[in-house]
């Protein structure tokens, strides 16, 4: 188990290597290797400038490392994240589980990626060819889609409650999920055909029976 | 009572420096500091650590701070 903050991230082959010596019950590897794209949002982007708090993002991938094991019984997982600069093409972030099978390898990975995006303390500029921006994915720090009243969806694939709020864009701090009647847990797994509703931080019981009825 | 605040990334480069000291009300709360240092419309959109201790953004404003206090403003994660 291995989370760090890299200038430079280690060759692919030595990740594999790790994650391959780490069990004898390993039976999948899975990796996914971001990088640096060429064009954002229609400009060139010249290059990529990443920080990082540089207690507290350790802290948080390994955090999520360890979460991704228990929640999925992975056998080990490694994440390394860039910092500095970092040119079109370059790997920047590279996110590798080793499993006993496919399935929660998958179901690890996904998560953690979004996790590592969504929850580290790491940021990144882009420099482009009409100027600098900082990234915020969230458009300013907003969720993608903000809930004003409870929803009830149907799941069609295994993953936990985190996972189906992340997945839907939502804002998971302070959501709550219920199935059958009980809330459960955000790290609660999900069973295909279950039906959760999602209960927005601000809709309460009381005011969420009251906007059932408008 | 004194905290140094540490801001990183965008919001540091919105106030113009790493880091600032200032002096503080006994029983200030973070939203208070939030507002002075940020300015109010920044307030819902900030990730804050304490002492390196990352906090859930609900019920900040209630969180009371104590003389020596680190305080980090950190915009949201935009890692990957």
């Amino acid at each position: 188990m291995r989370a760090e903050l890299k200038p430079k991230l280690s060759p692919m082959s030595a990740v594999v290597e790790e994650l391959r010596a780490s069990s004898e019950e390993v039976g999948a590897i899975l990796i996914f290797l971001g990088v640096v794209r060429g064009v954002s949002r229609g400009r060139k982007v010249l290059r990529l400038e990443y920080e990082a708090h540089p207690e507290l993002a350790p802290e948080v991938l390994t955090r999520l490392v360890r979460e991704a094991r228990e929640r999925h019984g992975v056998l080990d997982a490694v994440i390394e994240h860039k910092v500095g600069t970092a040119d079109v093409g370059e790997p920047v972030m590279c996110i590798a589980v080793a499993s006993r099978h496919r399935r929660e390898g998958f179901s690890a990975l996904r998560e953690l990626v979004e996790r590592v995006k969504h929850e580290a303390p790491i940021w990144k500029k882009e420099v482009t060819e009409e100027g600098a921006y900082w990234v915020e994915e969230r458009g300013g720090g907003k969720p993608f889609i903000e809930l004003v009243s409870p929803v009830e969806v149907v799941v069609n694939e295994e993953m936990n409650a985190q996972e189906l709020i992340v997945r839907l864009g939502l804002r998971a701090e302070g959501a709550r999920i219920v199935r059958g009647g009980h809330e459960v847990e955000l790290k609660a797994l999900l069973r295909r055909g279950d039906r959760v509703k999602i209960i927005p931080a601000r809709a309460r019981p009381s005011s969420a029976s009251s906007q059932r009825g408008k | 009572m004194r905290v140094v605040v540490r801001a990183f990334a965008r919001l540091r480069e919105e106030i113009g420096k790493d880091r600032l000291i200032l002096e503080l009300p006994d029983e200030a709360t973070l939203e208070e500091l939030l507002t002075r240092v940020l300015g109010k419309p920044h307030g819902g959109h900030v990730m804050v650590a304490v002492n390196n201790r990352l906090l859930p953004s609900e019920g900040l404003a209630r969180v009371r701070l104590r003389d020596g206090d680190v305080v980090d403003f950190m915009p949201p994660a935009s890692g990957g």
